[in-house]
């Protein structure tokens, strides 16, 4: 699996300043972060407020969703998709 | 009156057996579901060898099976043990040897981390998987037991176990955070959680069309709330599908088009609902009662609430896990003015009392320590009468007649009007996000490091959630721990609000004049 540079930079981000584990090399991008209780509600808001300051972007209250949070992949999905707008 | 908790259950399925008990999303159990399906339970786990008095841990997610389950436990006439399911599998590990589970309710998918966490050292006899519904031949294993899949309880008869059950028998243990590295077990009796939810129920008039939600995860005691009062009145609990769980705008949509009328949250959570969920631009007419507790709430958030929903009753809960719910304060009308929210008075049949540091009781409106004596204070930790003998003691009520009584460690005092007002800790316990925190866990687990020589974690003052967790640490002669290597540490037995966001190194800390650490100096190096 291909990893996006998106990806890349909330993959790391994640392991260094959310879930404080660089070990923790097993975490896919499609890895449910919320069903292995990864992120709880101040690591989401830490997330979004990351990728708003990182990627230039706001993510509406009302997106920060399960379906726009649950993997590295759907963060960056909607990251993604959010620049493009 | 009831005299012991799984009666709730049982009443409400006689008195109206297809009502909602619980509802998660599209999963619905009725009251007689619940009932029959924790009878089967219990009875199984009587077949692997559960026994009145013992112990059984859950660890597992908010689901029908996780409720079940601890009727089900409770029937037997064991204590069921919550652990935090997103918690590391070794504070599991800790927390089962520590009171040595007769047995343990989790997921097959988590069999491996748990093998892992366990070793060979397991204390429990069986384990229940409640996401294999067949039995299966490839049931995985931890610490060499195999599971008991979910699907054969169903084949266990049916009826209650016949389990004689005394009111003082344990009906659950919480584990709170140690000040000395260990999470201690509150033990509390069926009696103790009844005196507050017999309270809870009549003051609040919950009724059988209530639907109440449940945010707190089981192994804090804000659940007894919604577990047991819900139970009680025959109302539906809905807990918040743990795929919602960190999403205010998931939570607020979830409790406003479920229309649901009792909410009990910390106010760290209610400010979040304001802050991101959207709760302003949602319909909240259904709401009727609004109860908060664990944290000190912020008249700011209050008004706002209270503006939102004006028929609604709100309540200021207040009282440690150690008593449950002991002093409460109805709020009428939206306080003017930013004075912190009292206390109130007494209730759940509890006395409250404000003494000073020789038992005796201060001058009208003078500050002192609150006591509480009464049907809700806890049995004592679990395997510590040491610890258990600092804060529950003979407290001489008039000349002759003493009674036990629990130091809760919060100062107080009691206003002209009678209520009491929260003035802070005497220790260094404090609260973020609305979970009770030991520094002095977080401290010895930083010290446990090999970089580390010493460790000071403070609690800076944040408006949104209580107190952030920051760090200073001195490392040893050749250390070379960083900030996310400690992170690491920390995060390997603690639960994540538990790690100190931030880390500052220094050669040393600075010392008052007597030698102790001055965490008022540090406090500025570190924010």
């Amino acid at each position: 699996m291909t990893e996006t540079a998106t990806e890349a930079v909330i993959r790391a981000f994640l392991l260094e300043e959310v879930l404080y584990d660089r070990q923790l090399q097993e975490l896919s991008l499609t890895e449910n972060l919320i069903e292995r209780g990864l992120l709880d509600s101040l690591g989401i808001l830490k997330t979004v407020t990351f990728c708003e300051e990182q990627f230039g972007i706001t993510i509406p209250d009302d997106q920060v969703l399960p379906d726009n949070m649950e993997s590295v992949r759907a963060i960056a999905r909607m990251v993604d998709a959010r620049r493009g707008a | 009156m009831f005299r012991l908790l799984p009666d709730l259950v049982a009443d409400s399925a006689r008195r109206h057996a297809a009502r909602d008990a619980v509802v998660i999303e599209s999963h619905r159990l009725s009251y007689g579901e619940l009932d029959a399906m924790s009878d089967r339970f219990a009875r199984s786990l009587i077949t692997h060898g559960v026994r009145r008095g013992d112990r059984v841990a859950l660890w597992i997610p908010k689901s029908p099976e996780a409720i079940v389950a601890l009727y089900g436990i409770m029937k037997a006439g064991a204590a069921y043990v919550p652990v935090d399911p997103n918690a590391p599998p070794a504070r599991l590990a800790a927390i089962s040897r520590d009171c040595e589970v007769a047995g343990l309710i989790t997921l097959a998918r988590r069999a491996a981390e748990l093998d892992e966490a366990f070793g060979s050292r397991a204390p429990m006899r069986a384990l229940w998987f409640a996401d294999l519904t067949a039995p299966d031949s490839a049931t995985p294993r931890v610490a060499g037991l195999p599971g008991v899949p979910w699907g054969a309880v169903g084949t266990e008869s049916g009826g209650p176990p016949g389990v004689r059950v005394l009111e003082d028998d344990l009906a659950y243990l919480l584990y709170t955070s140690g000040s000395t590295g260990e999470p201690k077990g509150v033990m509390l009796s069926h009696r103790n959680a009844l005196a507050f939810v017999e309270w809870a129920t009549t003051t609040f008039a919950l009724a059988p069309e209530d639907r109440l939600a449940n945010h707190a995860p089981f192994h804090f005691d804000l659940s007894t709330f919604d577990l047991f009062a819900a139970a009680a009145a025959g109302a539906a609990l809905y807990p918040v599908p743990p795929r919602a769980a960190p999403f205010p705008a998931a939570i607020a949509r979830l409790w406003c088009e479920a229309r649901l009328t009792v909410w009990y949250a910390t106010p760290s959570t209610l400010g979040l609902l304001l802050a991101h969920g959207g709760l302003a631009e949602l319909d909240l007419s259904a709401l009727r009662v609004l109860l908060f507790a664990g944290e000190v709430m912020p008249v700011r958030v209050l008004r706002r609430l209270m503006a939102l929903a004006p028929r609604a009753r709100f309540a200021n809960l207040y009282g440690p896990t150690e008593t449950n719910v002991c002093t409460w304060y109805e709020v009428t009308a939206p306080p003017v003015d930013d004075a912190a929210l009292p206390i109130g008075t007494a209730c759940s049949g509890d006395e409250v009392f404000i003494l000073d540091d020789a038992q005796q009781p201060v001058p009208d409106g003078g500050v002192g320590e609150l006591w509480v004596r009464g049907g809700t204070v806890m049995h004592g930790y679990w395997g510590r009468p040491e610890l258990t003998a600092l804060v529950v003691q003979a407290l001489e009520l008039s000349p002759g007649l003493t009674d036990r009584a629990y130091r809760t460690g919060d100062m107080a005092r009691r206003r002209p009007d009678g209520n009491l007002e929260f003035l802070g800790r005497r220790d260094h316990q404090v609260k973020t996000r609305g979970y009770r925190v030991e520094l002095g866990e977080i401290e010895s687990t930083l010290r446990r490091h090999p970089d580390v020589e010493e460790a000071v974690v403070l609690a800076i003052p944040d408006e949104e959630i209580s107190h952030r967790l920051r760090a200073v640490v001195v490392l040893k002669p050749g250390g070379t721990a960083d900030m996310a290597a400690l992170q690491a540490h920390c995060a390997r037995t603690l639960p994540r609000y538990m790690v100190p966001e931030a880390i500052a190194f220094r050669s040393q800390l600075p010392r008052t004049s007597s030698g102790k650490v001055d965490r008022r100096a540090l406090a500025g190096l570190a924010g």
